[in-house]
């Protein structure tokens, strides 16, 4: 299944480690875009293509909570799968995160294979 | 000097090294960061990533890298080889800075102290210095990554 995945992070290096960990996954021929802050992030989402979001909390302009939300409102022809990918690691920061429409939650650092397993529970099939 | 603290950057920086940068930082003797000195020998902090944390305390997360350990940490983390302190360096500076940061704040939050974090900011050349809020309240944390220096400064006011 090749995945159409939005990766929002302020960070370039971060997204570059996120691609590479997708590059040398089973998720290798996935279609990759990416955007700096949320607001990009908007551009970026297409509701009839994006499976997947990988987005961070802490960005400028538009943060990934607010990104997440405005997504949410959007009509998507299909279901797309968020995951936060964040800093913002406590019991309460995750809960926030879950009741504002993210499907799951991966904190920095992580591993490739815990960002391959996030994913694998919606789209391993 | 207070030693959970200590020992809460001892381990947020175990982790980040072994999950996404791949090298051993080696701990030394933490110090109490003076105001009049920041405890740095001269020429061992090139660029440092700044975050802000604010809640139940006003604190602030300094991670100060000689750069060479900038270098190898960015080289290490993209599995590319960096020999200038370029935009990728000053980047990976900055998350590095905020994972820390956000691993102590989860740290801190199991005791009860909530607090936000602010976007990093990365400072680079040979000859700054940084302030902390309050030099009574400040610990210095000293590693080694393969014989270059990183440093992290944590200062609070409760």
């Amino acid at each position: 299944m090749s995945l159409n995945i939005l990766v929002v992070d302020d960070s370039a290096v971060m997204r570059k480690i996120i691609k590479k960990a997708l590059t040398d996954s089973k998720y290798s021929d996935a279609t990759i875009s990416e955007a700096g802050d949320g607001q990009e992030g908007l551009e970026e989402f297409d509701p009839k293509q994006t499976d997947l979001i990988l987005a961070d909390w802490n960005m400028p302009n538009l943060n990934g909570l607010e990104f997440i939300k405005k997504v949410r409102e959007i009509k998507a022809s299909k279901k797309v799968v968020i995951i936060m990918v964040t800093t913002e690691g406590s019991a309460g920061k995750m809960e926030e995160a879950m009741d504002n429409g993210v499907d799951n939650y991966i904190t920095k650092p992580f591993t490739s294979i815990q960002l391959e397993q996030k994913i694998d529970r919606y789209f391993s099939s | 000097m207070d030693q959970e603290f200590i020992a809460y950057i001892h381990k947020v920086v175990k982790e980040i090294f072994s999950t996404m940068v791949f090298l051993e930082p080696v701990q030394g003797k933490p110090v109490n960061r003076t105001k009049d000195s920041n405890n740095i020998p001269p020429g061992k902090k090139d660029i440092s990533g700044i975050i802000g944390l604010g809640g139940t305390i006003t604190a602030s997360i300094i991670v100060h890298f000689e750069k060479e350990s900038a270098l190898k940490v960015t080289s290490s983390m993209l599995g590319t080889p960096y020999a200038q302190i370029d935009g990728d360096v000053k980047d990976a500076v900055g998350e590095i800075s905020n994972m820390i940061a956000g691993g102590v704040k989860v740290e801190l939050a199991k005791t009860g102290i909530d607090l936000d974090q602010s976007l990093p900011i990365v400072v680079s050349g040979s000859d700054f210095d940084t302030n902390c809020l309050n030099g009574d309240n400040s610990v210095l944390v000293p590693f080694t990554i393969e014989g270059s220096s990183l440093f992290v400064e944590f200062s609070f006011k409760r």
